[in-house]
């Protein structure tokens, strides 16, 4: 009787043995395949230099990874800058609404959002400044170019061959690129912004929380509360935050000479090369070159 | 086969659990990005061109000038002033169309030796633009008795040129506004005053916020024809009692207190001879065919050769704009005295550029030196007459008459007059007799009247002893200053 009940017991379980292999093998494929999505990133980009051709191209760089890169759901731009060179500016800029096609983008102005660097956080979705970091100083300076001349040994084939405009013209260009400057921000905040161009273009720095009443930021906060508010918009939790200078294949940071040193090597807050500029050259300390 | 069903469907559902589940633990809905990132219109942004003069300048061709003293004149470039000349060809060229010349006081040339009170006896205007050298206390009282005498005082600040720029925003050093403050003091008794500022309008403006249009004129010869005129970086200029003539509208405003206002480019003194300027820039091509700028330029050249000014002793030796030609009476013949005297006359007039000639007959159209004693002589009766000077008659009590100074009694005077007429000057020298007279020439030629009863055109001096001095030396004399001849 024990024999044949123990017989009629292992003929039972071997079904259920194989209904419970049947039930196993999905549930690991299942976790084999829910491994497989991946955990949703905010990847950061820091701004922490003037923006020139170098900081230019490896936040280019940073932002086609970040749109490339499923996982990469909201991106936060961290920004201590005092802006930069116009075509620099504006090709991380227009590379910037590319990502915001896909992609959520936060500004954090951390330290200084400033010119060029105010530039690129209107292009994104959403400002959060420290209370006290300085924004604003919506403009363009330049150094004037020569007036045409002519040499003995340096000759060319055009008057403004050699400097490429007149002093006056230089004067005017400025004056459509304040005006690109000033639709990017009347763009970018919207009905948000409460003071006129009258007011905006003087080129005024503020303090975070004066330009959070006049509507240049959203919200004061930091970089947690900033990546917090990219990933509300991306919608995700449970995210990992990326720097994303490591993945997409960045040396680490090397000090571009942007800027014009005296002759003792204190740097100062102008840049060694004539151009056009939305920078915001505050005072050197004394340090002029 | 039902069995197997339900396997199936739990199959599945063990096989979506994870997945859901991981999804669900990171992910709570799909981010919608806007439907446009809006951008702006690069292509469509233009650059602003430079304006075109806004209407003709005049058409007419400037009557030029006589060739006088009241057509020079002078450009400081004696006190450190940031400006190059060049900067100035337009105006220059049209104060040169009305037959005005341009000088340059430097205080390295030989004949600016004399000084700024010297040369300012032989202008018509004195320009000064951004100085950054201050002026002693007597160039600015010579400059306030120049512009008391008719004369012309411009000054122009520029905002660019208190800054000192030396390599791409290298600022050597930042408004340190030196030239306001030197500028200021030469325009203090004018009342009128430079602001340490800039005009600016970011609502309207010529290509930049700091070019500025101005709309607003008061009534002067200097705002003739205008409509609107454009700055180019410019300094606001105060006055109380004169007159501010070129006002910017309410979206100008001033850098030292953002604020709109009234604020004045131009404006001249209660007795319109003292011109303060804020820029210097729309002066200098293409700024001065912008708008009705190149009117303002020919308005400033004829407020710049406007001035009268009479002739005046002070003003000596420059009071000549040519050569001179001796002229004496036919009562006496030069002696070796006279000569002596005369070649130290010419001496002096020789280092203020001015050539003294003998000739046997006055010419036309030249200045003259006339000499003569206190005796009626037709010959220089048509020099007399303008001078205003009439000699003692034959009767003992008959007293010689001097414009301005009344009746006097002749003995031991010599006197001096200076008149133009006609683009002509004449300087005449006259007294009891020819010892006298040779006494009055070594005091104009050494000490250039120093020592006379001068006042305005006309001079006493001691030359001998007579009834009208008393017995020491000092020029006492009982003068009745009334204006005229005293009956």
């Amino acid at each position: 009787m024990t024999e044949s009940s123990e017989s009629i017991s292992q003929v039972e379980s071997k079904p259920r043995r194989r209904y419970l292999l049947l039930l196993i093998i999905p549930l690991l494929l299942g976790v084999a395949f829910a491994a497989m999505v991946p955990r949703p990133a905010v990847g950061l980009i820091y701004l922490r230099d003037a923006i020139h051709a170098f900081s230019s191209a490896e936040m280019i760089a940073q932002i086609k990874y970040a749109r490339e890169q499923p996982e990469i759901r909201a991106v936060v731009l961290v920004i201590d800058s005092p802006g930069g060179t116009v075509i620099d500016t504006e090709a991380v800029y227009l590379e910037l609404a590319k990502l915001r096609e896909e992609k959520p983008v936060v500004t954090m102005a951390q330290g200084v959002a400033a010119s060029g660097a105010y530039y690129l956080s209107v292009g994104t979705d959403y400002i959060f400044a420290g209370p006290s970091s300085p924004v604003g100083n919506v403009g363009v300076v330049s150094q004037l170019p020569p007036a045409p001349g002519v040499f003995e040994d340096l000759v060319s084939t055009g008057p403004y061959k050699l400097f490429g405009s007149a002093r006056d013209s230089q004067l005017r260009r400025m004056e459509a690129i304040k005006q690109a400057f000033y639709s990017a921000v009347s763009l970018g905040r919207g009905d948000a912004l409460q003071i006129g161009p009258e007011t905006l273009l003087r080129g005024e720095i503020w303090l975070g929380g004066e330009a959070q009443r006049l509507g240049l930021v959203d919200e004061l906060g930091s970089v947690s509360q900033a990546i917090e508010h990219a990933a509300e918009m991306a919608r995700i939790a449970n995210y990992q935050t990326i720097n994303l200078r490591e993945p997409a294949g960045l040396t680490p940071e090397l000090l571009f000479p942007f800027f014009m040193e005296t002759a003792e090597g204190a740097q100062t807050s102008y840049p060694r090369q004539p151009g056009l500029y939305l920078l915001w050259v505050p005072p050197s300390g004394g340090a002029s070159p | 086969m039902r069995r197997w069903g339900l396997l199936i469907l739990v199959g599945v559902g063990l096989l979506i659990v994870p997945i859901a589940g991981r999804g669900l633990w990171f992910y709570r809905g799909f981010y919608q990005p806007p439907d446009q990132i809006p951008l702006p219109p690069f292509s469509e942004i233009t650059i602003p061109e430079l304006p075109v003069q806004s209407q003709e300048t005049s058409s007419t061709e400037p009557d030029p000038l006589d060739s006088t003293a009241a057509n020079v004149i002078l450009i400081d470039t004696a006190h450190s002033n940031r400006f190059d000349v060049s900067e100035l060809d337009t105006l220059t060229r049209q104060l040169s169309s009305r037959g005005a010349s341009v000088q340059l006081l430097d205080s390295n040339a030989s004949f600016d030796q004399l000084g700024l009170e010297g040369r300012l006896k032989f202008v018509s205007a004195y320009v000064v633009i951004s100085p950054f050298e201050a002026f002693a206390a007597s160039e600015i009282e010579a400059i306030r008795q120049f512009v008391e005498r008719d004369g012309r005082l411009l000054v122009i600040l520029d905002p660019t040129r208190s800054n000192s720029d030396s390599e791409l925003f290298g600022f050597s050093d930042f408004s340190d506004g030196a030239d306001i403050s030197i500028a200021n003091q030469l325009l203090e008794p004018h009342d009128l005053a430079f602001s340490d500022d800039y005009l600016y309008d970011l609502v309207e403006n010529e290509g930049n916020f700091r070019n500025v249009f101005f709309d607003t004129f008061n009534e002067s010869p200097l705002t003739d024809g205008l409509d609107i005129v454009t700055m180019y970086a410019a300094r606001s200029v105060f006055t109380q009692a004169g007159t501010p003539l070129i006002l910017g509208g309410e979206t100008v405003f001033s850098s030292i207190t953002d604020l709109s206002g009234e604020h004045t480019v131009a404006a001249a003194s209660p007795n319109l001879r003292a011109l303060a300027l804020g820029d210097l820039t729309f002066l200098q091509p293409p700024y001065d065919g912008v708008t009705d700028n190149g009117q303002l330029i020919e308005n400033i050249a004829e407020f710049l050769i406007a001035g009268e000014r009479e002739p005046a002793l002070v003003d000596l030796p420059f009071v000549f704009s040519g050569p001179v030609i001796v002229v004496q009476s036919d009562d006496f013949s030069l002696q070796a005295e006279t000569l002596s005297a005369l070649g130290a006359i010419q001496n002096t007039l020789s280092a203020a550029g001015t050539e003294l000639i003998f000739a046997d007959e006055p010419a036309e159209d030249v200045d003259r030196l006339v000499l003569g004693l206190f005796e009626p002589d037709p010959a220089l009766d048509e020099f007399l007459e303008p001078l205003e000077i009439t000699f003692p008659s034959e009767d003992p009590d008959d007293l010689l008459r001097v414009f301005g100074f009344g009746a006097l009694d002749p003995a031991g005077i010599g006197v001096i007059g200076v008149v133009r007429e006609e683009g002509l000057t004449t300087l005449g020298l006259f007294a009891e007799d020819e010892e006298k007279l040779v006494s009055l020439l070594e005091s104009m030629s050494f000490d250039l009247l120093q020592g006379c009863l001068v006042k305005g055109a006309y001079g006493l001096c001691k030359v001998g002893e007579g009834d009208g001095f008393s017995s020491n030396d000092e020029f006492e004399i009982d003068l009745d200053f009334e204006e005229g001849f005293s009956e």
